[in-house]
């Protein structure tokens, strides 16, 4: 291991470019062959039909930092992370790398579903780079850390996708690069085996080893890096602390969703549909629409339905709200009565104020029904919604600033979920 | 090629850490072939086999008038299709490599020479069942053990190396146009009528001259006389092939090197 605070990945205003047209994209191919043999210059201007899917990046990664690479598909991160991985070459620019790159991107490339794990970890970790003595040492620990017991001298094609994804994953860690790229491949697997693939990487991150991730989910990036670089059609959008980047990217995210507004909603298909939602516009501090971003859990969701009636209605109702995570966890509910009191073909307004618990950061989104004393469902939307909440969210109330939360008493018998305050208000019938 | 002593250190460096990848690459699609395969080995020999008999019934039948060939013609054509089919095997074998190991070539970086080595081990494997099988053979049809069958693997040596030669020129573009891929059986077939395979060079004429201009009739005259004990004709030109094979190996081996990373832009992630 060398000193600490060096340098092991110099990006220096790189550039690449990429062709729309498959069948020009072979002949500019035939040229670049030929521009190789001889030995000239690649061509760094751009060609019929060529774009730029990466230009005038630059960025420095020293020992033992994890830089995050975020940003919108094809933006230039795969790009970025197959050029760091030598595969292809820059057009414009140079790329200076010390020590071995392992790559967590094709996770079991040259598996071969014949043969068994055993004899596809020793062609696997050869692929990788590992000698036969060292592959012989690590066997043991391969096998172990995949889990795949006494699958392991079964062909590869007995093996469930995930165990086959995991033997990948095992035999990439063992490889200890310098310089790990990973692509997305963190989410291999179930929940134990991903929380322990975090962990190999924390562990590799500690012995020096510079991390390069890249993801769509900000929860990787944010639980990892130290460092964050936002790509945006091929530019350096942002560089800098993660939480200043994932909170700057989020935003642009949710406005790019608000331009984009969802009119269609996932209705509960036994509602009786006496009435009919036709929109719904939230507003939190950070923004409106259908997707919000929360940067401040001590402000709340004010969420206005906005309702027609098909049939005349004039009930006491209860609005029942459920908070919902993205893997589909139920982990907050609340309710609320309410008297709903319309001409049929009138439309009117509900308004629904929710006071957030303390969530940690990622996304959410939050369902709401309307129920008859009877038990009958009036109106029922399970994606009313969608939260992503910042990393900074819980700030405020940490601060101690906010108000405090579990104002009122819990309405509803949720099982292991936290109560949620809500606060309602109807307006007239609007004639 | 901005800078050859670099690249030529490089290609030497990525031989070296190529081999035991090579072997690795190797013996897992020998397996994998043979463990799903019912018949295993004799496939490796079966092609020579079935136009062997295809040209024994011909000529037997009278449909085709072959000239004297100086040994038994089911020799004959046994051992010039078995060095044929090495020969087409050695030239196909680079852009097979490449083409096969597309995923693992966009995606994963190792040293590109093992694709290439792996190539070569696989040939001189399936090579060294056909020897296996057609030396007992040939003795059973009539030809008598003669030293210099010990000779024989050089001959094949030489086959595989000028095979390859020309596959390591064709496979960069191959990898681009997959026209390449398609015409090689085409031409190979065509080249093997053009060669002393099934029938002996023709006496005069201009079919015998382009018999003689064609760079592979040394290579199945000389492999064929080493394998029956018959008088090889002159080796000059055998070991000349033999050079100048190397030599294209060299310049097909830095082709490959340099284009590499142009086609593996091109392939699809």
């Amino acid at each position: 291991m060398s000193m600490e605070g060096e340098v092991l990945i110099k990006v220096d205003h790189v550039s690449k470019k990429f062709c729309r047209d498959l069948r020009t994209s072979l002949r500019y191919g035939l040229f670049d062959l030929g521009r190789e043999v001889l030995g000239r210059q690649r061509n760094a201007t751009l060609r019929k039909d060529e774009f730029w899917a990466l230009r005038d990046v630059s960025f420095e990664l020293r020992r033992g930092e994890c830089l995050g690479l975020v940003g919108h598909n094809g933006a230039g991160k795969t790009t970025m992370l197959r050029m760091l991985n030598g595969l292809i070459k820059p057009d414009a620019g140079r790329i200076e790398l010390r020590g071995r790159v392992g790559a967590l991107i094709a996770l079991g490339a040259g598996f071969n579903p014949v043969l068994t794990g055993r004899e596809n970890i020793h062609v696997n970790a050869s692929v990788l780079g590992l000698s036969r003595e060292r592959i012989k040492e690590k066997f043991d620990e391969i096998v172990a850390f995949a889990e795949v017991g006494e699958f392991i001298d079964m062909p590869l094609q007995s093996y469930s996708s995930g165990m086959a994804a995991r033997l990948g994953f095992s035999v990439a860690i063992a490889v200890e690069p310098d310089i790990l790229l990973v692509d997305e491949v963190l989410a291999v697997g179930d929940h134990a085996f991903r929380l322990k693939a975090q962990r190999a990487m924390r562990q590799a991150m500690a012995q020096g080893t510079s991390v390069v991730v890249v993801s769509h989910n900000l929860h990787d990036i944010s639980g990892n890096t130290t460092r964050c670089l936002w790509l945006e059609k091929g530019q350096v959008r942002m560089d800098g602390d993660t939480t200043a980047v994932s909170s700057e990217y989020m935003h642009a995210q949710t406005r790019r969703a608000a331009s984009s507004d969802r009119a269609q909603f996932e209705y509960s298909p036994n509602r009786k549909g006496h009435v009919v939602l036709n929109a719904v516009k939230g507003s939190v501090a950070g923004g409106a629409g259908r997707e919000l971003v929360i940067d401040d859990l001590t402000r709340p969701i004010e969420l206005d339905l906005d309702y027609v009636a098909v049939n005349a209605v004039n009930d006491e109702v209860v609005h029942a709200v459920n908070l919902v995570t993205a893997e589909g966890s139920y982990i907050a509910r609340g309710a609320i009565k309410g008297r709903l009191a319309a001409p049929a073909g009138e439309a009117f307004r509900v308004r629904l104020r929710i006071a957030p618990p303390d969530l940690l950061p990622g996304r959410y989104r939050i369902e709401h029904f309307t129920w008859l004393p009877g038990g009958d469902m009036l109106e029922g939307v399970t994606d009313l919604v969608e939260l992503e909440v910042l990393p900074t969210a819980s700030l405020e109330r940490l601060r101690g600033s906010g108000t405090p939360f579990f104002t009122e008493k819990m309405t509803d018998n949720a099982k292991g979920s936290v109560p949620l305050t809500i606060h309602l208000e109807q307006s007239a019938p609007v004639s | 090629m901005r800078s050859p002593g670099a690249l030529f250190r490089g290609m030497w460096v990525d031989l070296l850490a190529s081999r035991s990848l090579a072997w690795r690459l190797a013996v897992r699609d020998i397996s994998a072939q043979y463990r799903t395969s019912y018949l295993g080995y004799v496939w490796a020999f079966a092609t020579p086999l079935i136009s062997t008999a295809i040209w024994i019934f011909l000529s037997m039948s009278g449909v085709v008038r072959v000239a004297e060939t100086g040994i038994p013609y089911p020799a004959y054509v046994f051992t010039g299709t078995m060095l044929w089919q090495i020969f087409t095997e050695a030239l196909a074998s680079p852009l097979n490599q490449v083409v096969g190991a597309k995923t693992m070539l966009a995606k994963l970086n190792f040293p590109r020479e093992s694709l290439i080595l792996a190539g070569v081990y696989k040939v001189l494997f399936s090579s060294a069942i056909k020897l296996i099988v057609v030396i007992p053979v040939i003795m059973f049809l009539g030809v008598r053990p003669d030293v210099h069958q010990a000779l024989v693997p050089v001959a094949v040596l030489v086959i595989v190396v000028l095979g390859l030669a020309v596959g390591l020129l064709l496979a960069p573009i191959g990898t681009l146009y997959s026209d390449i891929g398609r015409m090689i059986p085409l031409l190979t077939q065509l080249m093997m009528y053009l060669t002393p395979v099934v029938f002996p060079m023709p006496a005069g004429g201009a079919m015998a001259e382009l018999f003689a201009l064609n760079p592979t009739t040394p290579l199945i005259l000389t492999g064929r006389a080493w394998l029956t004990g018959t008088p090889a004709p002159g080796l000059d030109a055998f070991w000349s092939l033999a050079g100048i094979g190397l030599v294209l190996i060299l310049v097909g081996w830095v082709f490959y090197r340099v284009t590499m990373s142009v086609l593996v832009e091109r392939m699809s992630s």
